[in-house]
């Protein structure tokens, strides 16, 4: 549960509500009883129990990310698209780039797609091995109509994310005139491409599955929409060849299979780089350039991220008390800590008042305004990132120009300029924020340490930071030691893991039920590995919500 | 945005990839609409503000005749492109602000909201325009049969500010649509989209080349049809909200489909088959990345929108004059645009910030400032003079049938959010610029510096839109500028 801090921008905590159920009914289903097609779900599931129905979440027709379209086509075709965020819209951040509540089709959506599909089709049947690796079939000429179908059913298969019908394959059976047309069975092949590239069960995840008995609007997914949401959950994007082969076996019809399925793919490569991203979009800094420092940044919080949560599957809390970071040798020097052996590596911070994520270029690139850290946006991102707290913008009242640096003197040291925290009608909220701000200020927008504001030597920063309703610190890893010891960034990652994995920011009741039950199993703490099995084992994984009118 | 249905066939020849006259077609010419002939509409608008204040170098100091020898900063282009005497502005406008949002007004937060209520005349207080835009409305009443109900074009692509989006910033277009529902109209910022979208099914002459081009179109709209089928069949299986969704993605799919036809245009010299843009430039990154410096003397926040400006000014004009559409909308930087305009005017800052005074202050920002809306003002000046420029089978020129309004997100005056009496953060002392020759419009080859004081922004396309005969003025602004009419 988010906490607004409205009006009077109180600073107290309130543990969030445990409003949910917290049994899990043994519901295992039986096979799949489809086979085939979106939304086969089995209809001969029993009625799931009513603490577990209150835990399914709304969801909605999801659009892929360009990120999430981009390694779907290169998993797809073996060739990573180029001109993808070029040709299709940027996608709405919410922080996350996947939020279908703010997905809008539109002419440059569905006229990009064309034109990409195009340019794919085009690139992987000139290329002899991608286009060998499509092909289950060597054709026997141009019309060679059967080695056409196998392409469409095995292609069609991985790109729709089920096996097509066989009217599908019929219909499009008809592509392969073109080939004829042309007379080369590789236009057809192109044809094919780039109808599956821009068709919209590619684009969209679509999810349909069956009502359930006694449950109106409680839809069971089918097997394949959970291997499809399983796939972008945790590996960012769409279904492999086996997690297929899993859905069509019935091996994602019980719990235990779906937790084994979600356990096979975080442990892949995928499922670092997902979860990588996710912390880049939950947190910020995900728009960070790949070269040069920046780069040597986004490592060292993937590095720990890899390590903490995958490698050595610690708390997630343990990101931000870390005694040890991975940088460059240049990074290194850049942050004034030991240099790493060997060009690169693990050092330790030893006693440079640094530990955690949060001392990371990365988070500390987060945050900034009016060009330079800004105490009060950094305050508000930890507020609202790490804590789930919600802090509204100004009132009108207070006649409030967010678009002007603070303070009448440019040239006066920062405490002076940021004054609200200390006026009367303004400090409610910005002592929520400013004050964390300035706790992180001997950092700068690179995460190199200073110990006075650029070009004003007279103005020293001494990092003294306050965090209201919890406590004092200096510096970042004070602020990390001190949020883990609140205990209460655990329960907002996990509720940001969970935006994440269904795709929409707001929370309502049923959401917040199976976060809620799913931390206390956890003994409220949040290690990525067991909220991720607790969460694909529950009946809200495999079940969708769907709005049904005013009360809902 | 084009129309389901399309009622007119395609053709186009020319030589593929390369500039060439065409032969016109009477058909697009006067007597096919009833002997008057068709009227276009354009809206072009820039993400930042500039008032009629003398010092932001915009307006000039005095009211009547335009001096194309003696403008401000801001409209020397227009001089440059000799498009004074069919360009007027009007100044001094306003627009309400108050806490409870007056009709035609906004709230007291500035951005994201003054735009909103320009491109409709309709009160603010949400993330969505409320009515039809003024292009949206034009559509309705000029497109007659045009493959292209409107363009909606933009140049500036990404926010580039911290790690939002922009939101709604990016989009000025807006229509209801025949369920009721309010759609938001984002632009297209790929000059590669723009160009395709408009010449997909064009033809080239050469016999053998043609045949490869009707086999690509043939096979590219088999292709569409299926998929088209599909989302089409999609639509009644899903829930309420997600049919909703497919349904507007289908409604794409269609006009696209419809578009894979092969393409007619006119038998005119005038109208010219452009060349193709090539690839996008690519997308700038955000400002204020550290670890390349705070500096603006390099690429970030900039996605070359000079040259998507001009892909985008050129098939503007290329489609008014081959008749493929007759409204436009080009938003050429968004609301609040955070654009680096180091790359294209060596100031090193954004549009924001120079509107905030951090490029020196004082007079040096204000030029700068007067320099941004001349860069802006550049390709409404060029548009204009290449309408004028551009005749019709009968001779006359495409601007005396076309109106073309420009606008300012904001002006600079009393911010009712802070008090302050002097703030970009203001629709006080707003300028609009009106251009063209359509009903009556610079009909004695005079254009004006016209006081608009008391009078709302959205008045003027009022007025545009009266001169190229759309019955109906927009959203919650009565009446127009009579001036303008001459």
């Amino acid at each position: 549960m988010a906490l607004l801090l409205s009006a009077g921008c109180y600073s107290g905590f309130s543990a969030s509500g445990a409003d949910g159920e917290d049994s899990v009914g043994a519901t295992d289903s039986g096979a799949e009883g489809g086979e085939s097609g979106t939304g086969d779900g089995t209809g001969e599931d029993p009625p799931i129990p009513e603490g577990d129905a209150a835990e399914v979440g709304v969801s909605g027709l999801r659009r892929l990310s360009i990120t999430e379209y981009e390694r779907t086509v290169a998993d797809l075709t073996g060739l990573m698209p180029e001109a993808v965020g070029e040709l299709l819209p940027i996608d709405n951040l919410t922080p996350f780039d996947n939020d279908y509540t703010t997905q809008t089709p539109s002419e440059p959506l569905v006229k990009g797609l064309e034109l990409l599909s195009g340019d794919i089709a085009e690139a992987v049947v000139a290329d002899a091995q991608l286009r060998d690796a499509l092909l289950p079939c060597e054709p026997t000429g141009v019309d060679d109509a059967a080695c056409f179908e196998e392409f469409l059913s095995s292609f069609g298969r991985r790109a729709l994310r089920r096996p097509l019908t066989g009217e599908e394959l019929t219909r499009y059976g008809i592509l392969l005139e073109h080939g004829v047309e042309a007379g080369e069975f590789d236009a057809a092949v192109a044809a094919a491409l780039r109808m599956f590239l821009q068709h919209p069960e590619l684009v969209y995840r679509v999810e349909i599955g069956e009502e359930v008995e006694g449950q109106p609007g409680v839809f069971r997914l089918g097997a394949y929409e959970v291997a499809t949401r399983l796939s972008f959950f945790l590996a960012g994007t769409t279904p492999a060849p086996w997690l297929l082969d899993a859905a069509e076996a019935g091996d994602l019809d019980s719990r235990e299979g779906i937790a084994a399925a979600a356990s096979q793919l975080l442990e892949g490569d995928e499922g670092r780089t997902a979860i990588g991203r996710f912390h880049g979009l939950w947190l910020g800094y995900h728009q960070l350039a790949e070269e040069g420092l920046s780069g040597a940044m986004l490592g060292e919080t993937q590095a720990l991220i890899e390590r903490n949560i995958f490698d050595e599957r610690q708390p997630w809390s343990e990101l931000l008390t870390a005694t040890e970071t991975y940088v460059t040798a240049e990074l290194a020097e850049h942050y004034g800590i030991p240099e790493p052996d060997g060009g690169e590596g693990w050092v330790s911070y030893e006693e440079s008042g640094r530990g955690g994520l949060l001392s990371h270029g990365s988070f500390l690139s987060v945050g900034v305004k009016f060009g330079d850290t800004s105490p009060t946006q950094r305050g508000l991102l930890v507020r609202t990132r790490l804590f789930c707290q919600e802090i509204p913008l100004p009132a009108d009242d207070l006649m409030v120009d967010v678009d002007e640096p603070p303070g009448a003197d440019p040239d006066a040291c920062k405490t002076e300029r940021y004054y609200m925290m200390n006026e009367p009608a303004c400090s409610s909220c910005h002592q929520l924020m400013d004050p964390i701000g300035f706790g992180l200020e001997q950092y700068d927008a690179s995460g190199a340490l200073r110990t006075e504001e650029p070009d004003k030597p007279e103005c020293e920063i001494t990092g003294d930071g306050d965090f209201v309703g919890v406590g004092a610190f200096n510096g970042p890893k004070e602020l990390g030691d001190m949020a883990v010891e609140s205990g209460l960034v655990e329960a907002c990652a996990s509720r940001m893991l969970y935006r994440y994995a269904t795709g929409h920011f707001e929370l309502d009741e049923h959401d917040e039920a199976l976060i809620e039950r799913v931390l206390e199993d956890q003994d409220g703490t949040f290690e990525l590995f067991g909220f991720v099995e607790a969460y694909v084992s529950s009946e809200a994984f495999r079940h969708r919500r769907e709005l049904q009118g005013e009360g809902e | 945005m084009m129309r389901h249905g399309l009622t007119r066939r395609r053709f186009l020849r020319g030589v593929g990839g390369t500039t060439l006259a065409l032969p016109f077609l009477e058909a697009m010419v006067g007597k096919a609409h009833g002997g008057k002939a068709p009227q276009r509409y354009v809206f072009m608008f820039a993400g930042f503000s500039v008032g009629s204040n003398p010092g932001n170098h915009l307006a000039p100091s005095e009211f009547g005749a335009l001096d194309p020898k003696n403008l401000p900063i801001g409209m020397q282009p227009l001089g440059t492109h000799g498009v004074t005497d069919v360009i007027s502005m009007v100044s001094g406008l306003s627009m309400p602000s108050a806490a409870d949002v007056p009709p035609g007004g906004r709230p007291t937060a500035f951005h994201s909201t003054a735009h909103r209520v320009l491109a409709t005349g309709t009160r603010q207080n949400g993330s969505q325009m409320m009515s039809d835009s003024s292009d949206q409305l034009a559509a309705r009443y000029l497109a007659g049969d045009t493959l292209q109900d409107s363009l909606i074009y933009g140049a500036q692509p990404a926010y580039y500010y911290g790690e939002g989006d922009g939101g709604s910033n990016g989009v000025i277009s807006a229509r209801r649509n025949e369920a009721g529902d309010m759609e938001q109209l984002p632009p297209i910022t790929s000059p590669r989209v723009a160009y395709e979208s408009l010449f997909e099914g064009f033809i080239p002459p050469d016999p053998e080349l043609a045949a490869a081009a009707r086999r690509e179109l043939a096979m590219r709209k088999s292709v569409v049809d299926l998929v088209s089928e599909d989302a089409e069949s999609l639509i009644s299986r899903l829930g309420k909200e997600d049919s909703l969704r497919m349904q507007r993605h289908f409604d794409e799919i269609r006009s696209l489909e419809g578009r894979l036809e092969e393409l007619e245009l006119p038998d005119s010299p005038a109208c010219v088959l452009p060349e193709h843009p090539g690839d996008d430039p690519p997308i700038g990154s955000v400002i204020a990345d550290y670890s390349h410096g705070s500096d603006f003397e390099n690429d970030q926040a900039y996605s070359n929108e000079a040259l998507r400006a001009q892909v985008m000014v050129d098939l503007i004009h290329m489609a008014l004059a081959c008749d493929i559409s007759r409204v436009a909308s080009f938003m050429i930087t968004q609301a609040e645009c955070f654009m680096n305009v180091f790359p294209p005017l060596g100031i090193p800052s954004d549009v924001h910030e120079i509107t905030h005074g951090r490029v020196g202050g004082g007079d040096e920002q204000m030029q700068a400032l007067g320099r941004v809306a001349g860069w802006h003002l550049d390709f409404y000046g060029q548009l204009t003079s290449r309408l004028r420029d551009t005749l019709d089978i009968e001779g006359n020129s495409l601007l005396e049938s076309t109106a073309l309004a420009f606008a300012f997100e904001g002006g600079w005056g009393y911010d009712t959010a802070t008090g302050s009496e002097s703030s970009p953060h203001s629709t006080e002392n707003m300028c609009m610029l009106l251009g063209g020759q359509a009903g009556g419009l610079h009909a004695d080859g005079i254009g004006r510096h016209i006081d608009g004081a008391g009078r709302h922004p959205t008045a003027i396309l009022n007025t545009a839109l009266q001169a190229v005969g759309v019955p109906e003025t927009l959203g919650e602004v009565p009446g127009g500028i009579d001036e303008l009419l001459g």
